[in-house]
């Protein structure tokens, strides 16, 4: 059983190095790259301590742009294909999720089966600690996820989602404001 | 037995509810046992059950029951075709 473990320690230290040397991508302590084929980075993205990249073993791509921080303990896992946008965040110990087991398939068994669905999360989104970003979800550009929300669904530009299930709350401007007695403005 | 009645009930069978509690416009707000991991498992079992591949985008985005038979008779119609 040991060399079972001694390779597979051996298998995630070159998936590590095959990125380090594919791409600008800083690699903290501690992350796990499994099935880096069909994964790709744009510049100056940052896996944080701990983070949890799983590619895609069917060949769909999983894509980080450009300046994309995947926080510390955060997973992903990319089996059904991701595409995170340009400068989102992903906050630590957050999840983003392109698999589920079949409800029907067979569960004890080494081989479950699982079924997928693409994850798409747009450009400048910010998601929050223990986040859970669900198969099939699509986010927009600039979509604010709070923390330990769980996500499912689609959601256009500029969405800000909290809660389990994430419901999107009303846009900052939309709220109602007054002036409290020192003159200060108030957000209720 | 009619797409609406195969669908109801086995939406019923995974939410584990009385298919007579669901109607057309049943779903995630109102239905408590459907949650995000529940709507996944709905969508695998009509994709058995109904022998149809559902479009990722359609089976997640419909929100009732109604919308989720509108999106399998669609996509049979569509592989009848």
């Amino acid at each position: 059983m040991i060399f079972k473990n001694v390779r597979h320690a051996l298998r995630i230290w070159r998936s590590r190095l095959d990125v380090a040397r594919r791409f600008d991508v800083l690699l903290e302590p501690a992350v796990v790259i499994k099935y880096p084929e069909h994964i790709t980075f744009g510049k100056k993205c940052t896996l944080q301590a701990g983070a949890y990249l799983y590619g895609s073993r069917a060949g769909r791509p999983v894509t980080l742009a450009d300046f994309v921080v995947v926080a510390a303990g955060a997973t992903v896992l990319g089996e059904g294909g991701v595409s995170i946008g340009e400068g989102t965040h992903l906050g630590p110990h957050a999840v983003v999720t392109t698999q589920w087991g079949d409800p029907r398939g067979e569960r004890v068994t080494d081989t479950p089966t699982v079924r997928t669905l693409p994850v798409s999360i747009g450009a400048g989104c910010w998601i929050g600690s223990g986040a859970v970003i669900m198969p099939g979800v699509v986010l927009g550009d600039r979509c604010t996820v709070g923390p330990g929300a769980v996500v499912f669904g689609r959601f256009p530009a500029d969405t800000t989602l909290r809660g389990n299930p994430a419901r999107a709350i009303p846009p900052r401007g939309a709220q109602r404001t007054s002036c409290s007695s020192e003159g200060h403005e108030v957000r209720r | 037995m009619d797409l609406f009645t195969r669908v109801r009930d086995l939406v019923a069978e995974v939410l584990q509810v009385p298919a007579s509690s669901l109607d057309a416009s049943s779903g995630a707000n109102d239905v408590a046992e459907w949650d995000s991991l529940q709507h996944l498992n709905v969508i695998a079992v009509l994709e058995q059950e109904l022998a149809v591949r559902l479009p990722d985008e359609e089976a997640t985005s419909a929100q009732t029951l109604g919308e989720l038979v509108q999106v399998v008779s669609r996509a049979k119609a569509r592989e009848a075709a």
